[in-house]
């Protein structure tokens, strides 16, 4: 039981990365929807850079801090090689 | 003459340099699939016995939430038929969302199918419902060929919860079905159709395209309302109800929506899906699912679930009368 418990516990990378894109950064999200949003008739590659580009930004710095504990209480326990799949 | 048939020979014979010769069969590319070839089956059998050993079948189990719901609408419209059943048979079963709602007043024995082994037997028999003499029987075998598992002519009902959707020959499984019945036996089937996980969909295919330039399989292709229709009267079925019920369940963001497809075994089997995806279109899928269908702090999936009634022909069912024998004229009634 507590094995099970610490492997749930255990913060994959996976998850870092659907946290900070939801939580932590979610002001930079937004302004990368609402530019596809304002372009999805006609997207085309890298029509929204910069947005994106600000976006990954805040995910990068915000992924190398590593925390000692994440208080996201629904925080997904994807695993990498399914995400690969899906 | 035969001065003029040697420079005949020796003039080099005419090439056509652009088109090259036609022939009926076009060669065919190496990956090459037959047009009914969709899914890959066995990476889905795989990823089902992978998600229902997962944390030993916890994590499949909080995910039942969908194949519950819809288990209970089908069962409905079950008990809407007036009939008691010996013995059914459960194409597709999983663990049996369907079968653990039976009765044994309605259905005495429970033939449950599924290819995955290990969801097959992830429910005890004592899940089910009435211990009072009711049957499960399980077989593990593939879907997609019903004949090599039971008799032609032979079962009272085939029913099928949510399995139906990766079969790949659909009007093959359906004539094997209609071939698999007694006459006047019932096929009732719920599958997902048409519009299910369209927003996940979209989000995917729009990321991609603006991040990486191009789009590729990540939902599968569903089946129409209208072609279900046809592909039961194809199949021999008389006496069709075929209708559609959306059920729309919130998540908290696409990482959590993506993480229970797969804990419910219902990740990408598509033949020739892309094995990774980047984490920049991950995290913009996800920046792009929730501008573009999000509400205030969650986001909607839709999972729309086309049901299905046929019939196989007998001749005590009742039939429309010919043409021309109606007594009563139309217009005296309108």
């Amino acid at each position: 039981m507590s094995a099970q418990a610490a492997t749930t516990q255990r913060t994959r990378p996976i998850q870092r990365l659907a946290l900070h894109s939801t939580v932590t950064c979610s002001a930079q999200a937004t302004v990368y929807g609402k530019c596809i949003l304002a372009t999805y008739t006609d997207v085309k590659k890298d029509i929204c850079k910069e947005e994106f580009a600000a976006f990954k930004d805040c995910i990068q710095k915000a992924v190398s801090i590593i925390p000692l504990c994440i208080t996201y209480n629904s925080t997904p326990t994807l695993d990498e090689e399914a995400l690969m799949a899906d | 003459m035969s001065l003029q048939r040697l420079l005949h020979k020796l003039r080099p014979t005419q090439t056509r340099s652009f088109a090259p010769i036609s022939t009926n069969s076009p060669p065919q590319p190496v990956n090459y699939v037959s047009p009914y070839q969709i899914f890959d089956r066995n990476a889905k059998r795989l990823q089902k016995d992978r998600a229902a050993i997962r944390d030993a079948g916890a994590r499949n189990r909080t995910v039942d939430y969908v194949r519950e719901e819809v288990a209970e609408r089908m069962m409905e419209r079950f008990m809407d038929i007036k009939r008691k059943f010996d013995t059914i048979v459960d194409l597709g079963s999983g663990p049996g969302h369907f079968s653990k709602l039976l009765e044994t007043g309605k259905v005495k024995k429970s033939i449950m199918i599924d290819s995955s082994c290990r969801l097959l037997n992830r429910d005890p028999d004592s899940e089910f419902e009435g211990e009072l003499g009711f049957e499960v029987e399980r077989i593990v075998g593939d879907e997609e060929n019903l004949l090599t598992i039971v008799d032609r002519n032979s079962q009272e009902a085939v029913l099928s919860c949510l399995n139906l959707h990766w079969v790949n020959d659909l009007p093959g499984i359906l004539v094997q079905i209609q071939e698999a019945l007694q006459p006047d036996g019932l096929f009732l089937a719920a599958m997902f159709g048409g519009e299910t996980l369209f927003e996940l969909r979209t989000s995917l295919q729009l990321a991609e395209v603006e991040r990486e330039g191009g789009v590729s399989p990540h939902v599968s292709p569903m089946t129409d309302t209208r072609d279900i229709s046809n592909l039961l009267g194809r199949a021999g079925f008389t006496l069709l109800t075929v209708d559609t019920d959306d059920v729309r369940v919130a998540y908290p963001s696409m990482w959590e929506l993506m993480e229970d497809l797969q804990d419910m075994g219902e990740a990408n089997a598509v033949i020739g899906r892309r094995n990774l995806i980047q984490r920049d279109t991950l995290s913009a899928a996800s920046a792009i699912y929730k501008e573009l269908y999000g509400e205030s702090n969650s986001i909607p999936a839709t999972f729309q679930i086309i049901y299905m009634i046929g019939w196989k022909p007998a001749p005590s069912q009742p039939k429309p009368l010919d043409r021309g024998t109606g007594k009563v004229n139309l217009k005296d009634v309108l």
